[in-house]
């Protein structure tokens, strides 16, 4: 059973009642064991029972799925809180949500600094600029999508010029190249994007243009210097409450995931907007 | 609303979602494919960390060790065991490495954040043969924190890569006869620079990577930078560590992203990497059930294949297996029964077949393979 419902939930593009389906039978199972699987069906009609389950469940198996050290009621709790004090003073931008990480346990000096870069699942920078560096092939499906491109025409007109090149990376927030062009840069550009830390990424004609731009969106990076806390933007105060729990939720496991000893590392969690309070999950 | 409580989170298409962390660390059933190894000889050096090991090419190797107490110490591997020579230097920072030069097996550089890197004669150990500064300092101008260093193979260049210094990190080069300070980049990486390397036959090649995810090759026979500057690969990550290696008559990198564990293999003709191992991917390799544990404990090139460190830091870090990788196929190769540490640097000589092992628990480790 539980071989099925992990496959269920990776393997199959599940719908979400599905899935709750699928959570209930297991838990069932692993509540019951004896009980055949025929007779669970039934069960899933009469929600008082369902209801009677989940709790037990729900006590016995805290840590399920989500790390027992932040509930979902606390990240609810304070995401809200962070959306309802930029909601109650507006401010003439749209507030960046970033976390803050405090570590313990851990020693700069003697423990690999770290970072790591994690998609998200909702894009935490709308407002982000893709240029993409194309071939032929890659110009005319940028065209027809409105994304902003250039060709290789264009760019021997920069003719490396340090100033035209540092323009260019200024104008846009990342770049996407297409393999025959990108090998070209470092002689048609020079470092002028690697100056701007935007050297391009890679375009294959396998993948799907505006979905790739999607993904460079959402990737966030994470980095630890040489002080114990980081922090990371995950979302904005424009975004709805779940979208911006599931990035929380997804940046913090992953972070956890990367901490040589995973929560033990953790001293504090906080969630915050630019010019907000910071709201405590852990 | 219990229906909610349950599903506690949508489930992304990343994997990181579906990760719990409960305390284990189980193996898969089938070990039998790996070869058991163990240990010829170990002994606990120190209460501190192991952070750098290199040795010669004999078969009763001198070793060097670079420790977390800023310290670098020689040991002598004999038949008996391991005996312990006498104690570099202290340095005022963390030792960035420790490496012996490929064309005389007296000469050993060793290199601190602390901004010097000294070349010793391993006869008269005593005091430092040269010491490599950077000497564009003037008062008040802040010191740049090496972060790593290579030599030539020629035993003529030194090169350096530095940490942020204000916005600009540095890979300078050193002249190793005179001790002069040449010159350096800065134009071609915006964050601290984890790895040079020279190219081991290709005086001229040196590759760099660094946290913002790039691996730069340059033509050091150029005058400037923007024309050394020959190519970047983007690693999409963070690069840890690099390492040259051969496949056929072709150059290919090897390189560790930071800590998130995963291996690429680069070829340099092409715009992606070749083979690109998760964290996922190598605890399947290495026969664990979960990848929560999993680090990159180093990669060696032996004659035309691979062999890659992977090991779980779970609990005392005991788990250390390796794996071969000849072109694009990979296979088990080695079980390293009774590792007592997570290891932090290995070193390997081809020709004798030697590896050495050191870690967080101070322990260096010889295995005849």
């Amino acid at each position: 059973m539980v071989l099925s419902f992990e496959f269920l939930v990776s393997v199959l593009s599940v719908s979400s009642l599905q899935i709750v389906l699928s959570v209930f039978r297991l838990c069932f199972v692993l509540l019951f064991p004896v009980v055949p699987s025929s007779v669970v069906p039934c069960f899933f009609l009469d929600p008082p029972v369902l209801s009677f389950l989940c709790r037990i469940f729900w006590k016995v198996h805290g840590t399920f799925k989500m790390s027992s050290k932040v509930s979902r009621e606390t990240l609810y709790e304070c995401t809200n809180a962070v959306l309802e004090k930029s909601q109650e003073k507006k401010r003439n931008f749209l507030e960046t949500v970033e976390i803050q990480v405090g570590l313990k346990n851990y020693d700069p000096q003697k423990d690999k600094r770290f970072s790591g870069t994690v998609k998200l699942k909702h894009i935490p920078r709308p407002k982000m600029q893709v240029c993409v560096l194309g071939d032929q092939q890659h110009c005319d499906e940028a065209k027809a999508n409105g994304v902003p491109y250039m060709d290789v025409e264009a760019l021997k007109k920069l003719n490396k010029n340090k100033k035209l090149v540092k323009k260019l990376a200024k104008k846009y927030d990342a770049f996407l190249a297409s393999e025959a062009l990108i090998k070209q840069i470092p002689r048609l550009l020079g470092p002028g994007l690697n100056k701007a830390g935007k050297f391009p990424g890679l375009l294959s004609h396998q993948e799907s243009m505006t979905q790739k731009i999607d993904e460079v969106k959402a990737t966030i990076k994470f980095q630890m210097k040489k002080v114990l806390c980081l922090s990371v933007a995950v979302g904005h105060v424009g975004m709805a409450p779940d979208e911006l729990v599931q990035n929380v939720h997804l940046s913090i496991n992953f972070l956890v995931s990367l901490l040589k000893k995973h929560w033990q590392n953790v001293r504090s969690l906080h969630i915050k907007s630019t010019m907000g309070p910071p709201q405590r999950i852990y | 609303m219990m229906i909610d409580d349950l599903i506690i989170m949508p489930h992304g298409d990343s994997d990181n979602s579906q990760q719990n962390y409960s305390d284990s660390d189980p193996d898969d059933d089938n070990l039998d494919e790996f070869t058991s190894c163990t240990c010829s000889i170990e002994k606990h050096i120190s209460s501190e960390y192991i952070l750098h090991v290199t040795a010669t090419n004999e078969n009763h190797p001198t070793c060097v060790l670079g420790l977390s107490n800023y310290t670098c110490e020689v040991y002598t591997i004999g038949e008996s065991g391991i005996a312990k020579v006498g104690a570099l230097h202290t340095y005022e920072d963390k030792v960035i490495g420790c490496k012996f030069s490929t064309t005389d097996k007296n000469s050993l550089y060793t290199g601190s954040s602390d901004g010097s890197i000294h070349l010793w004669d391993m006869r008269v150990m005593k005091k430092p043969a040269l010491l490599f500064k950077d000497t564009t300092l003037k008062d008040g101008s802040q010191m740049k924190p090496f972060t790593c260093f290579d030599i030539s193979p020629n035993d003529r260049l030194l090169a350096v890569g530095t940490d942020l210094c204000g916005s600009d990190v540095f890979t300078l080069f050193w002249d190793v006869r005179k001790g002069d300070l040449l010159g350096g980049y800065w134009e071609s990486h915006t964050d601290v620079i984890t790895e040079v390397k020279f190219h081991p036959d290709d005086v001229n090649k040196l590759i760099s990577g660094s946290v913002d995810g790039l691996i730069n090759l340059y033509d050091l026979s150029q005058p400037c930078e923007d024309d050394a500057f020959m190519d970047s690969l983007n690693t999409n990550s963070s690069v840890d560590h690099l390492q040259w290696f051969k496949q056929g008559t072709k150059d290919c990198i090897t390189c560790v992203t930071d800590v998130t564990s995963d291996l690429q293999l680069w070829d340099l003709d092409k715009a992606d990497p070749y083979k690109h191992l998760s964290r996922k991917d190598l605890s399947k390799l290495i026969k664990k059930k979960k990848e929560d544990y999993i680090y990159l404990a180093g990669c060696h090139d032996s004659e035309g294949q691979l062999m890659v460190l992977v090991g779980s830091n779970y609990e005392t870090g005991d788990c250390l297996r390796s794996l071969q990788i000849e072109k694009a196929i990979i296979k088990p190769h080695f079980e390293f029964k009774g590792n007592q540490q997570i290891v932090r640097s290995s070193s390997y000589n081809k020709n004798t077949n030697i590896l050495l092992t050191g870690g967080e628990n101070g322990i260096l480790a010889i295995w005849r393979l």
